[in-house]
Formats: C-alpha cells, structure tokens, sequence
C-alpha cells in the first residue's frame, strides 16, 4: 500500500501514481521495480513508462488527471489509522478471502532481515486459528 | 597650568577613595543586602527548578509516544498484490518511493 512521505521525499507521490498508472496497463509491479531500481532518477515519470513500453499518451493521461491520487490518499490513511509513521512498514494477517478487509496481528516496522519474516510467518502459521484453516482445503 | 594639578590630584583622591569604599562595601556587606541576596537566589532557584521540571515533562512526553495500535483492520482496497489471493497470510507493505 502507498504510503508517500512527501515531505521528505519530493517524488513520493507522483512515483506511486506512476505505479498505479502503470498497473491500469498490467504493469504496476514492472514500475513499481523499476523505480525501486532508479532512485536518482525518477523524475520524470515518463522515460520510465517508454522504457516498459507502456502506451506513452495514456499514461501521460493517467498522471496528468490524478486518476489514483484519491485512492493514494485512503492508502495512507490506512496507515495513519493504523499507526505507521515511516516506511516500510509491514503488517501480517490471516487473509479473508471473503472481503477487502484484514485484521492485522503482526507488525513489522523499518527494513527487518528475512529471518524477523519467517519467524514471524512460520508462528502465524502454526497458531492459525482453527477458522482460518478450515477455510484451507476450498 | 600650575592651576590645574591639586585639582587633578584631588581627583584621583577622591576616585581611589571611592573605590575602596565600594571594594570594602563589596567584602564587607551588611546583612540587609545579604538577605536580599539570599531571597533573589532563592527566587532563582524557584525558578529554575520550575524550568527543570517543564523539562523532565516535555522529555518524558516525547519519550514515550503513544503505544501504535494493535490489530488494526486494514482496508486493502484494490491494492496491487502479489500471490495467491487465498494464501493463509497476508503480508501488507506501506511503502513510498524515494
């Protein structure tokens, strides 16, 4: 989820509407790696949307009309409801294959190594409430 | 110019009697001033320990911030994922680009 510090980091937001504007074109995580990988120059958004050969005017549109902007700003909200003040910050759940939602057990807050993850996955896993597990073998 | 000199060395007589009165009142004071010393310190230290503690308050403030919520609901919309959308566990990452 967007969660754009923008006043620290001048293209926070422009670069996760880049995502999203990529993603209405099926390549949101194609941007989203990309502008993980070209942190000194992801201004502008457009030489990155020609070298993933999305269509160009589209994009442009997209970025142009602030199309995901609202949806950024709920992404960050959530956040904020939630406790975050920095990025990354990771949260795990039991999914609800039923509904958007998901209630968070376990947060992980700033770059943690692997090992923090899988310790923290594998103890979900074992404790999975038996609800969750019975909705397992659909 | 003969006219001149007692006067000049009238002046420094009376300029270095002076300041052997204020050097002796400086040494010597009277209890009067003493007192009035000791209140205007204590009225200091009153002071100072009233900015102390707005200090050790502000910095206890700011030391403990408020405990993040536990177990929120998070409402992932159509955020972008990856994976199975039935896996048993969901990982959400907030995350901004730098």
């Amino acid at each position: 989820m967007d969660f754009p510090l923008e006043s620290i980091h001048k293209f926070a937001f422009k670069g996760a509407e880049a995502a999203r504007c990529a993603g209405e074109q099926g390549k949101f995580w194609e941007m989203h790696d990309r502008l993980f990988s070209h942190q000194t120059s992801l201004e502008p958004a457009k030489p990155h949307a020609q070298a993933l050969g999305l269509n160009v005017a589209e994009f442009e549109g997209c970025m142009s009309a602030g199309k995901y902007a609202e949806a950024i700003r709920k992404d960050a909200t959530e956040g904020q409801k939630a406790g975050v003040t920095g990025t990354p910050a990771f949260f795990l759940a039991y999914t609800d294959p039923t509904s958007s939602k998901v209630k968070t057990v376990v947060r992980l807050s700033g770059a943690q190594p692997y090992s923090a993850f899988k310790a923290q996955i594998d103890k979900l896993l074992a404790e999975r409430p038996k609800a969750a597990a019975a909705e397992k073998p659909k | 110019m003969k006219r001149w000199k007692p006067c000049v060395v009238l002046n420094v007589a009376l300029a270095s009697l002076l300041s052997a009165r204020l050097a002796s009142a400086q040494q010597m004071p009277t209890t009067d001033t003493l007192k009035k010393d000791i209140d205007a310190l204590r009225g200091d230290i009153r002071e100072l320990r009233k900015d102390v503690q707005d200090i050790k308050a502000l910095l206890q403030r700011q030391q403990q911030p408020a405990a993040p919520p536990q177990n929120v609901v998070l409402e992932l919309g159509k955020s972008p994922f990856k994976g199975k959308p039935t896996a048993t566990l969901t990982l959400v990452e907030f995350s901004d680009y730098q």
